[in-house]
């Protein structure tokens, strides 16, 4: 698992070190710097001029991963220099930001066992996977989406396929994916997550509260911290989220959540944490009725445009 | 020192093309409303001359700047006044409310905050601020350019009244002058010790934040 990233000098994150748990939630305005993180947690962004930052133009950029059995991985770009990478730090990541068209889409059949960071490729996925464990993701649909009983990826004339979706109550009603809600689709996508083969490291996935009612974050949270402690899946997946939903921080827990703001002088990045381990934490997490949506709203906590 | 003042009228900003400053952000000498002038004048008459006070935007209500009624009610001001950060928590928060005629309320806002780690002063003007803003009457008049005819006895008028008769000043004034800039104007230039004599409210307030300086 990965502990911390830093990073010094790259884009607006002039020394940020910003440390990881099994479930990372970022929190903060647009342009905080979320997306420049999960960047880096995805891969190795590339380093070009424009991405040093304005105050020291004769630091090095760096960028610096690492885990907690002692492994790193840093990418050192001087001025006018050439990238360099150093350490022996390696793990499997995989982003989603998914786009509820591409979700809907019909697929040319194939053989896919991990899903595009659109979640265009949801049908084959789901096509892929053992009939039993199809099953279990159709119950686990039907257990967060009430008026569906089943789903599988109906054959078209043409190679495609696509989703089918069974009304609860009416068993010879199949719903094209246009008729059913945008939630239904994230769902579905992200019920499939636990079962790609081979799994990955790290899953960073931005807004996954986009079109999804309450109840639901709160167990879309819930399945993916279960993802990231092994609980789901097989084997731990570390996750990372970013949000700017008050409603998804009151299903995190106070020391999963990361408040990104931008200094008011020079526009640099701050990291910052509930104070969790102060003695005066419990105490004024319960003025605020224990709702970290609320903490973070007031303003208190940073991560504010 | 680092101020944060929440008075009635502060979240009366929806609507406008750019966001108030985010909350612990020092606000801007434009930003700044009757209140914190008031505040300011009153420390400064407590502690001496200082330009170390700088005032600082206030947390919000769920997102939004905190009104009138969040500051009466207990778990929304107790929300209000609370900073889990130590580092983002001002040095001094003043809350400034009307009674509105309700006697009880200052004992009541002040159990209210009880027992927080921030430290605090709450002011409870009787009936409402804008008597403490025309108590002046000389100030005022000089502000408006017109002459102003109010009873000495502010704190007698109705709370509606008052904020009613400061508006229709404003708006007969001879000059050109929108309303926040002559209630600051008002606030910056007014006798406090006129204010403390026919305010009684206001000289209570004058005390507790003397107090608290100390």
């Amino acid at each position: 698992m990965l502990t911390q990233i830093r990073f010094v000098n790259y884009r607006c994150l002039q020394d940020v070190t910003l440390l990881l748990e099994p479930l990372t939630v970022l929190v903060g305005p647009n342009a905080s710097g979320k997306t420049s993180i999960i960047d880096a947690l995805i891969g190795d962004p590339p380093v070009n001029e424009r991405d040093i930052t304005n105050h020291d133009r004769s630091l090095p950029v760096q960028i610096g991963k690492f885990d907690d059995r002692g492994r790193r991985r840093i990418r050192k770009c001087p001025p006018g220099g050439i990238v360099d990478s150093e350490g022996d730090l390696k793990y499997s990541p995989q982003l989603l930001h998914l786009d509820i068209t591409r979700l809907r889409q019909s697929n040319q059949v194939k053989e896919e066992l991990r899903l595009a960071p659109d979640g265009g490729n949801l049908t084959n996925v789901f096509a892929s996977l053992p009939r039993s464990t199809q099953m279990g993701v159709a119950a686990s649909l039907r257990g967060l989406v009430g008026i569906l009983n089943d789903v599988y990826a109906k054959p078209l004339s043409d190679g495609y396929h696509r989703l089918v979706f069974q009304d609860r109550w009416k068993e010879s009603i199949w719903y094209e994916p246009p008729e059913v809600s945008d939630g239904t689709m994230l769902m579905m996508a992200f019920l499939v997550l636990q079962h790609q083969k081979p799994a990955v490291d790290l899953l960073a996935i931005e807004e996954p509260e986009r079109s999804l009612h309450p109840y639901l974050i709160e167990q879309l949270v819930g399945m993916l911290r279960k993802m990231s402690c092994g609980q789901l899946g097989g084997r731990p997946v570390q996750v990372v989220l970013s949000t700017h939903s008050a409603e998804l921080l009151e299903f995190a827990r106070p020391e999963e959540v990361r408040f990104l703001s931008r200094r008011p002088d020079d526009g640099a990045v701050v990291v910052e944490q509930a104070p969790t381990e102060s003695p005066g934490w419990e105490e004024a997490f319960a003025e605020y009725r224990e709702s970290l949506g609320n903490a973070w709203l007031s303003g208190s906590l940073g991560g504010v445009p | 020192m680092r101020v944060v003042v929440y008075a009635e009228g502060g979240g009366e900003v929806s609507g406008h093309t750019i966001l108030p400053t985010r909350p612990g952000d020092p606000l801007t000498e434009d930003e700044l409303g009757p209140a914190h002038h008031l505040v300011r004048r009153c420390m400064e008459a407590s502690v001496g001359p200082t330009d170390g006070i700088e005032f600082e935007a206030p947390l919000r209500f769920r997102g939004r700047l905190p009104k009138g009624s969040d500051l009466l009610e207990k778990t929304r001001l107790r929300q209000l006044l609370t900073w889990p950060l130590a580092s983002r928590r001002p040095d001094l928060a003043v809350v400034l409310v009307d009674s509105d005629g309700d006697h009880q309320r200052r004992g009541v806002i002040s159990a209210h905050v009880e027992g927080l780690f921030v430290n605090k002063v709450v002011g409870v003007a009787h009936q409402a601020f804008e008597a403490w803003l025309v108590a002046d009457h000389a100030t005022v008049g000089l502000v408006l350019w017109r002459a102003v005819d109010a009873p000495s006895a502010v704190e007698t008028i109705p709370a509606g009244e008052v904020k009613k008769l400061l508006r229709a000043w404003i708006h007969e004034t001879a000059v050109e002058m929108d309303e926040k800039t002559a209630r600051v104007e008002i606030a910056c230039r007014c006798d406090l010790s006129v204010l403390s004599s026919r305010c009684h409210s206001f000289e209570l307030f004058c005390k507790e934040l003397s107090r608290t300086l100390q």
